[in-house]
């Protein structure tokens, strides 16, 4: 998959299990953001295709790709800011209301998703008035209101603390026992590390190492490239 | 051959014009970032500047033409990038383009104020060197032309070596790449900004001075318009380039004369006669849809300043009944001439909603509001009265209004279209050209149509009279032909709209609206449909745009067909719209009734005052009356940049503290009531309860806040236990906070650190 | 070592009615390089913002040399010899190579002479002095902006997050340049994420925590402190 003239991507092959987690790691500016604007149709590739499910969704806008089942989060936050958490998540289960045939009540489903979430505190403020880490959950939640089967998750931990951290990656291997599949950018290692099942490492617009999470710490490659000469620490 | 030759040459001659006008507006844009709408005005005032100079006073031409180029022009430039750009750092984009409008009208108004306050002067501009003249294959080439030309040449020349080859040309390009970073390099962005609009406000000038002598006499909005006709080529060089900006400019000269050359400068083809004026609108249009397609856009600023809190249903209801309530119970105690008024206000109310739904929901931008007052009129009057060209019903018939809501709402579905790949600016430059060539091509359609379908022959007079009338209602039983029953109907129909926007902006739909407006990217990424929404809700604002107008035109009565549809009305309703919180139904309220007092109550009251003190009449009706005759409207908008979010939300904190007085409130409420109907029973004067009533609505909020104020303070205080990250957030951060947090951070906590602010 | 050149002094601080710094005091020494750590959102950047005079201050006091420099602006302080590179966008991307050394000679030094010296430390910047420098690689416009920062000749270098979207080879050249800048005399305060390899520089660190200074001193010793405080699971392994 390359883009435009400066290729930010070229000949990534990224696969995402439905029921795991795949972990994508890499330098800021790697062009993990970029891949996922690709997935999402907010870019356009120039060569490549993107298949869900074996079904090819490379030339669908964005809307259908979104109701084929792909869903994300934003790196720089796009949340919907004159509205209020609890009507951030449940405007996304309104949006699929609209073209569902499985109807869902959205004000039930976004309690269920806001207490998921560990949002209640804070569901009724704007968002412009929440904290960072609290904000990647709403746009967490916006997503899971569409019911994807899979969710993109762009550094969804950075801004949260220690012990949010570990709720959250607890809620992350909840949802994908559920069967979803999940493909998470994080710079957070020690989280990558602990929930994925599988891990890719994209440096430079090339995927330079991808096994399970021992065989990527051990890889010497990833440390030089991505972890620094101060790996060792 | 011969004759295409020389319509060529004269092309490019009027092009070069174009260009350096077009070129002020894209050295300002690529060097501050503020697209300058107000460009055109201050190229009318510099062009009055250089006839009072040069013929009003007799100096020389060239000493004339320097103080207008090199000194008036570059000082206005500068007092606007000082007084006014400034103050737009942050805000959102309907707030920077709303600004540079305001700028354009008080400019305007100016300008009418100081050359056409008395009487029809005719001030008639000449060219350079008089009609000297040089033949080029059988067509006079005037010297005024030739230095166009020249003067045209020298300044691409001039801009590329400043631009390109000085430190002071590249700073003033680093301003807009990066102000903050520009700063942190030593350089000083305030100077640049400076430079660019001197530069920019020249070249407005000259390109005014040199544009004038197109017509016969020298008016105001037909001289601001002549400067808009070069736009297209500043947008066809996407802002920021001069050479495609010239090229632009090239291709606008030439389709002009090219269209004088086929239709024989208008002879032929009388149905398109206005086409000419119409091309430039034309293609800026064109070019605007040309314009290479935003990516879908993120969320643009994180935090802009702008703030728009919802009412809840039950609220919007009580305060629909209200309004209808006081409106009644006001119109009783005024006189004729000021219920005339008070309609007016409420007409243009009810066209400013169209614009909550549109720009204050939704984020998107109708910069030709009174085009589809226009066609809703023209729809409904061909339904009811038919083509025998007079006004025979009596009554304005449901029917027609339906029709001319729909008409409104498939037009609106066509402005959608640049929408749909446009936003901010340039989105409210193709609906100004739609309106632009609504208004040439329509409206002042006076020839009669004739269409031959398959052999149905029919006519269609559009403003073939130079006026339509529009009758009132006659539903139910009620006659609303008289102006308290129709004012009465007016706030009928504006409570219960409003009350249904803001029911629709409660609803998922309206959710939806505003999440689009936030994040459009965040949008699809969730599976909506932004085509499909964005059309349906510039369907059911130019529906209600339409309906609107149509009561507009009726309170009007007979609407002639250059009323307020040149572009510029609609223009200062937006404004005034933005200014009175668009994001409020309470908003389009403040708008509507704003906009009829300031052009006509106050300047009222002001001759009423100088009458009432002959000594001080020249304050009163020479500068405060025409100051808010001319200027007033334009001044409030100006002043947006401070106050972002409207006069709406300003009242609606203002009145805040009511809500904690109940007791105190209802006393309030009950008092004026009081004094309602001892005025209505002729106790008391008109005057004398206007006066109590405005005196208060300033005085109480006041004097209740700091009855309660100790109060108020007690229920702020710090809940124990709160998140540390959330402290601060919502009310001002305290010395008390810091001890909480400098104990949760293990941190020796000293006494009172610093005053609290 | 021990004169101060640049001083926060309780400083309160924020954006608009929010206050990030809650009393800040924090002193770059001449000479010295300090580097300020903490996690995501607890006014590292706001901290340097007021160094270099972008944010206004609430109350307290700033110094440069000991002169109280509160409230002056931002373009004057760089003229003073502070010199910022900005988080992730140091460059002016819609001008090039050349156009942006050019943005350096407010100093008075000539831009043939700029450019020489630019060019020599990094050679690949001579082969795109036309080029715009949007269109440049991360590495190449971050060099670019060191360049025309060193070409300033500043007393104070303020660095927030060098090395954002870098790859670690390039980052590490990058702060080998700040080390021997910083042997020159220059002071030097670096915000990072890459907690470790500015520890290898610099001659003291602080943490911040939710706008407060809770730990000034020596690398190693904030070093261990980084872990146990903070970074605990994140940041570097």
């Amino acid at each position: 998959m390359t883009f435009g003239g400066a290729a930010a991507l070229s000949d990534v092959g990224v696969t995402a299990e439905a029921g795991a987690i795949t972990g994508l790691i890499g330098p800021n500016g790697a062009g993990k953001t970029t891949l996922f604007n690709c997935i999402t149709g907010l870019l356009q590739p120039t060569s490549g295709e993107i298949l869900l499910d074996g079904r090819d969704i490379s030339s669908l806008p964005p809307y259908k790709r979104s109701r084929a089942g792909v869903a994300r989060t934003f790196q720089r936050l796009e949340l919907f800011t004159s509205l209020t958490v609890r009507d951030n998540i449940r405007v996304a289960g309104e949006i699929r209301n609209r073209w569902s045939k499985t109807r869902v009540d959205p004000r039930a489903e976004t309690d269920h998703v806001v207490q998921l979430l560990g949002l209640s505190a804070l569901a009724d403020r704007d968002v412009s008035e929440i904290p960072t880490g609290m904000a990647r959950r709403v746009e967490m939640g916006r997503a899971l209101m569409t019911r994807p089967k899979i969710l993109l998750l762009d550094e969804p931990a950075s801004g949260q603390d220690e012990q949010e951290t570990e709720e959250f990656g607890e809620l992350l291997l909840h949802l994908c026992a559920e069967g979803t599949a999940i493909l998470l950018v994080e710079h957070d290692v020690s989280l990558v590390m602990k929930v994925c099942s599988f891990i890719q490492v994209l440096d430079f617009g090339r995927i330079i190492a991808s096994g399970a999470p021992g065989d990527i710490q051990s890889n010497q490659a990833v440390l030089e490239a991505y972890l620094g000469e101060d790996h060792r620490a | 051959m011969q004759d295409f030759l020389a319509y060529t040459v004269l092309g490019l001659c009027l092009g070069s014009v174009y260009a350096i006008a077009a070129t002020g507006l894209v050295v300002t844009y690529s060097t501050s970032g503020v697209f300058n709408v107000a460009h055109g005005a201050v190229a009318t005032m510099s062009a009055l500047v250089y006839w009072q100079l040069r013929f009003g006073w007799h100096m020389a031409t060239p000493i004339a033409l320097v103080l207008t180029i090199v000194v008036f022009a570059p000082l206005l430039g500068m007092f606007l990038e000082i007084l006014v750009m400034r103050g737009l750092r942050g805000t959102s984009e309907v707030t920077r383009l709303v600004t540079p409008v305001a700028v354009l009208l008080a400019i305007n108004g100016a300008a009418t104020w100081i050359w056409f306050r008395k009487s029809n002067r005719a001030l008639v501009p000449q060219k350079f060197f008089g009609e000297r003249h040089i033949n080029v294959l059988g067509q006079a080439v005037y010297f005024h032309q030739i230095i166009g030309v020249g003067l045209s040449v020298l300044i691409a020349g001039a801009l590329f070596v400043v631009l390109y080859r000085t430190r002071l040309g590249v700073t003033m390009r680093a301003t807009v790449d990066d102000r903050s970073l520009l700063m942190l390099n030593g350089g000083r962005p305030d100077r640049a900004s400076l430079a660019s609009w001197a530069i920019g406000a020249a070249l407005a000038g000259l390109a005014g001075v040199l544009l004038s002598p197109q017509l016969g006499a020298l008016q105001v909005f037909a001289l601001t318009l002549l400067v808009f006709d070069a736009y297209p080529a500043a947008v066809a060089g996407r802002l920021r380039s001069v050479p495609l900006t010239y090229v632009g400019a090239m291709v606008l000269g030439l389709s002009k004369l090219y269209f004088d050359w086929v239709s024989d400068a208008g002879q032929r083809w009388l149905v398109l006669r206005n086409l000419r004026n119409a091309i430039p609108a034309v293609l800026l249009f064109v070019a605007l849809l040309l314009l290479p397609q935003d990516r879908l856009r993120g969320a643009v600023v994180s935090r802009t300043r702008e703030r728009f809190k919802v009412p809840t249903l039950r609220q919007a209801v009580l305060w629909g009944v209200v309004l209808v309530a006081c409106v009644a119970m006001l119109q009783s105690l005024m006189s004729g001439s000021a219920v005339i008024s008070l309609a007016n206000g409420i007409s243009l109310s009810l066209l400013a909603l169209s614009l909550v739904l549109l720009t204050g929901y939704a984020g998107e931008i109708n910069l030709a509001v009174f085009t589809f007052a226009g066609i809703a009129v023209i729809a409904a009057w061909q339904f009811d009265v038919g083509p025998t060209g007079l006004a025979t019903k009596q009554s304005l018939s449901v029917m027609a209004i339906l029709l001319a809501v729909c008409v409104c709402a498939l037009v609106g579905g066509l402005i959608a279209l640049p929408a749909l790949r446009l936003r901010g600016l340039y989105l409210g430059l193709a609906t100004f050209a739609f309106g632009i060539i609504v208004y040439q091509l329509v409206i002042l359609q006076i020839q009669p149509l004739h269409f031959n379908l398959f052999g149905w022959k029919f006519t269609v007079n559009l403003f073939s009279t130079g006026s339509l009338t529009v009758p009132r209602p006659n539903w139910f039983g009620i006659d609303f032909g008289g102006q308290r029953a129709f004012l009465m109907l007016m706030t009928v129909m504006f409570a219960i709209i409003g009350v249904g926007l803001i029911a629709l902006r409660r609803s998922a739909y309206g959710r939806m609206i505003v999440a689009m407006k936030d994040s459009p990217a965040a949008c699809a990424t969730l599976g909506l449909n932004i085509t499909r929404l964005k059309l349906g809700v510039f369907m059911l604002s130019s529906a209600i745009a339409g309906l609107g107008g149509l009561m507009w035109a009726a309170q009007r009565r007979t609407l002639p067909n250059n009323a307020d549809f040149d572009g510029f009305a609609s223009l200062t309703l937006f404004m005034i719209a933005v200014v009175g919180g668009i994001g409020y139904v309470s908003g389009a309220l403040i708008a509507g009734i704003f906009l009829s007092l300031l052009s006509v109550v106050m300047p009222n009251i002001f001759a009423k005052l100088g009458s009432d003190y002959p000594s001080l009449h020249w304050l009163f009706v020479t500068v405060l009356g025409n100051f808010t005759h001319y200027v007033g409207p334009a001044m409030i908008g100006i002043g947006l940049g401070k106050n972002p979010s409207g006069i709406a939300q300003q009242v609606m904190d203002g009145f805040r503290p009511l809500r904690k007085a109940p007791v105190a409130t209802a006393a309030w409420v009950v008092s004026l009531a009081g004094l309602w109907l001892l005025t209505w029973r002729g106790v008391l004067s008109n005057w004398n309860f206007a006066l109590i009533c405005v005196v208060s609505v300033f005085l109480v909020p006041r004097l209740i806040m700091s009855v309660f104020e100790a109060r108020f303070a007690d229920e702020e205080r710090l809940v124990a236990g709160e998140d540390l990250d959330l402290i601060g957030l919502e009310r001002p951060f305290r010395a008390s906070d810091r001890q909480v947090l400098d104990t949760a951070l293990g941190l020796p906590v000293t006494g009172v650190p610093h005053a609290p602010s | 070592m021990s004169e101060p050149l640049l001083e926060l002094v309780d400083v309160r601080a924020g954006y608009g009615s929010i206050e990030v710094l809650h009393g800040v005091t924090l002193t770059v020494h001449r000479g010295e390089v300090l580097a300020l750590l903490g996690p995501n959102g607890g006014g590292k950047s706001t901290s340097l913002n007021v160094l270099a005079g972008l944010v206004d201050i609430m109350s307290g006091e700033v110094r440069l040399a000991g002169r109280p420099v509160t409230g002056v602006g931002a373009d004057k302080l760089a003229r003073l010899g502070v010199c910022t590179i900005p988080e992730g966008r140091g460059v002016f991307p819609n001008l090039t190579v050349r156009e942006n050394l050019m943005m350096a000679t407010h100093t008075g030094a000539k831009l043939s002479d700029i450019e020489a010296i630019a060019y020599e430390r990094f050679p690949r910047l001579g082969d795109r002095r036309s080029q715009l420098a949007g269109t440049m690689s991360g590495g190449e416009q971050q060099m670019l902006a060191m360049s025309r920062a060193l070409a300033t000749n500043p007393a104070v270098l303020l660095l927030d997050e060098l090395s954002m979207g870098l790859a670690p080879l390039i980052v590490s050249s990058l702060y080998e340049i700040v080390a021997q800048v910083a042997e020159t005399g220059v002071s030097v305060l670096v915000v990072e994420q890459f907690a470790r390899t500015v520890l290898g520089i610099a001659d003291r660190a602080a943490i911040m925590l939710s706008g407060r200074i809770t730990r000034v001193g020596p690398p190693d010793e904030i070093a261990e402190e980084l872990s146990s405080a903070y970074l605990g699971g994140k940041g570097q392994p």
